[in-house]
């Protein structure tokens, strides 16, 4: 599946676009402030169904504008797909082939998409969340049962933790509590299942892409940290015994704090290098860096490998940061059997744009062929 | 809203007050309203008003009813051994409708959520305890909405229930009729699954 055409109408700083894309690798240069991150922002706002800058859809209106509007015309050899986007930022219109849908959510999924921005160094220094979310987001797109019962799980938390504050005031239903324990439990085992097989699947891929690009050939591997002491075993019953046992151990402070203590909500992705050393502790700037972009990477290839195909790859200003020998090894890396799109000041860092690439400028919101 | 005369307002501001209707419904039924004849709008009100004042929940099962106990719980006709426990009066008319089951019927008046508030206590849970603890009651069908928190209920339900030797089943989670089994969603298809019956 590859993105052909795309359609956008006062989106950021675009007035009207309207661009044909190459299935395969598409270079967006252009000076600061052009709107080359505007552009990868409207074509994951299509297929993830929310922007990796804001959650406040008002910001994405051009501002003096009264709504924005984004069609995506996608194509899989002679399947094809069109994604729609609008807003008056009262009313929202979102259509899958023209079928009208009441949320941004029913375009999640229907195009897997993996994003690098320089902001994701965050996943690496940032707090756990920031992997957490890092992992939710493409384990959602890998496996097609991840969402749902993430959602149910966040359902089930919010429900067992109001009832533990109700406990914290001195009301007591210890059935109920239970309950609601095991719904919890049940479907937080699973999301610690699906992210065990993930990291562990990754894991290797991270390494590869870390050894290819950074200087110091340093082991680098992930490692899923499961909280309350539960021994991470890749089993859904022993998870879930674990879990069990983990949440019975903290039942009182829970029951005193008020809130659930131990589970996927509070888990961590660490990053080791050489088996050994936090990456967040011990990395140099640029091996944090390029472990950034090889997290990012290595989820291409799970999605890959558990969807059969590649989900459309966008990276903002990947080779800022990066010496020449790092920039070169990356430009190996990308294949035109994955649809990117790429954004940079430099067009000379593409020294030789063969037939894979297409070259699109952009200036102050209008993109030239 | 003030742009309105002052009893067009008003209204508009009641009738956006009822769930599902956003202002501009609101506007749109007022305006109806205000174009429909005296007459209409007079069954209107008092339909409204009628309901209201002879409406209340049957002191036994808490269902809708004019008069308590309700036509359902008077009906000696009625298999007494089964109850089938609801959240909402809909509920039971849905059930009766399909004209399958012909026992009695308890009305919880929602579901577990600790979330909105709602405990046992905001249930109407003892009442059904007592009217379990005559022995009359051989079997009860939990038939809690298929979401999250129906759920909850049922088990908490099944929890308390089962101590006291009474039969506790709960509704088969089957496929929709007429469903194409490609486009059912994951979570119905695998319950489908694990409720499989032998033919
Ligand atoms: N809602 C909006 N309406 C109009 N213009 C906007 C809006 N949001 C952002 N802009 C403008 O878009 C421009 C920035 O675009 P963008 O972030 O895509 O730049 P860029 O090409 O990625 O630059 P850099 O190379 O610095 O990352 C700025 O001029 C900004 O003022
Ligand atoms: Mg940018
Ligand atoms: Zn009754």
């Amino acid at each position: 599946m590859y993105l052909e055409k795309i359609k956008i109408r006062n989106f950021r700083n675009y007035c009207t676009a309207d661009v044909l894309l190459a299935p395969h690798i598409n270079v967006l240069y252009g000076n600061n402030g052009q709107g080359k991150t505007n552009f990868l922002e409207a074509v994951s706002f299509l297929t993830l169904g929310s922007s990796f800058r804001t959650k406040r859809d008002e910001e994405l209106l051009k501002r003096e504008e009264k709504g924005f509007y984004l069609k995506g015309e996608f194509l899989d050899n002679d399947e094809s797909l069109l994604l729609e986007v609008g807003t008056d930022l009262n009313r929202l219109v979102v259509k899958v082939n023209g079928v009208v849908y009441k949320s941004k959510r029913a375009l999640f999924g229907r195009v897997r998409t993996v994003i690098f921005t320089p902001d994701d160094l965050q996943i690496i220094k940032g707090g756990p969340e920031k992997r957490r979310e890092y992992l939710d987001l493409y384990l959602a797109q890998a496996y097609s049962g991840y969402r749902k019962v993430f959602l149910d799980f966040y359902r089930a938390l919010y429900q067992r933790n109001s009832l533990l504050k109700k406990f914290r005031e001195g009301f007591r239903d210890f059935t109920e509590l239970e309950i609601w324990t095991n719904k919890v439990i049940e479907e937080g085992s699973r999301i610690i299942y699906y992210r065990l097989k993930a990291v562990e699947e990754i894991s290797p891929w991270i390494n590869r892409y870390h050894q290819l690009m950074s200087k110091e050939k340093e082991d680098l591997h992930g490692l899923y940290i499961c909280t309350g002491e539960m021994r991470p075993i890749m089993d859904i019953d022993c998870i879930k015994e674990e879990y069990k046992k983990a949440i019975f151990r903290r039942k009182i402070e829970e029951m005193r704090r008020g809130y659930t203590l131990v589970g996927p909500h509070r888990d961590d992705l660490q990053l080791l290098l050489n088996q050994k050393w936090d990456l967040r502790v011990y990395g140099s700037q640029g091996q944090q860096r390029t472990a950034a972009l090889a997290l990012k990477l290595a989820m291409v290839d799970l999605i890959k490998r558990t969807q059969g195909v590649p989900p459309l790859l966008l990276l903002d200003d990947v080779f800022s940061e990066f010496d020449n020998e790092r920039k070169k090894e990356l430009l190996r890396l990308l294949t035109a059997g994955t649809q990117t799109i790429i954004s940079t000041t430099e067009l000379r860092d593409f020294p030789n744009l063969g037939s894979e690439f297409k070259a699109l400028r952009v200036e102050s919101g209008v993109i030239f062929d | 809203m003030n742009y309105y005369p002052k009893p067009m307002s008003k209204l508009i501001k009641e009738l956006s007050k009822l769930p599902g209707i956003g202002p501009k419904t609101a506007q749109r039924l007022a305006f109806y309203l205000f174009e429909s004849s005296r007459d209409e709008v007079l069954k209107l009100a008092s339909a409204m008003v009628e309901a209201k004042e002879s409406l209340k929940f049957c002191d036994l099962c808490g269902h809708l009813t004019q008069d308590s106990p309700c036509q359902l719980c008077r009906d000696q006709s009625r298999d007494q051994q089964t109850l089938c426990v609801v959240e909402e009066p809909k509920d039971v008319i849905a059930l009766e409708k399909t004209r399958e089951f012909r026992g009695k019927y308890h009305v919880l008046h929602g579901a577990l959520s600790p979330l909105e508030g709602i405990g046992p206590e905001d249930l109407t849970i003892s009442k059904l305890l007592q009217r379990l603890q005559t022995g009359e009651i051989r079997e009860v069908i939990l038939a809690c909405d298929p979401d999250m928190e129906g759920e909850a209920t049922a088990l908490y339900l099944a929890r308390i229930i089962k101590p006291m030797q009474i039969k506790v089943t709960r509704l088969a989670r089957g496929l929709p009729i007429g469903g194409d089994l490609e486009y059912i969603d994951e979570v119905t298809l695998s319950k489908a699954i694990e409720g499989r019956q032998e033919i």
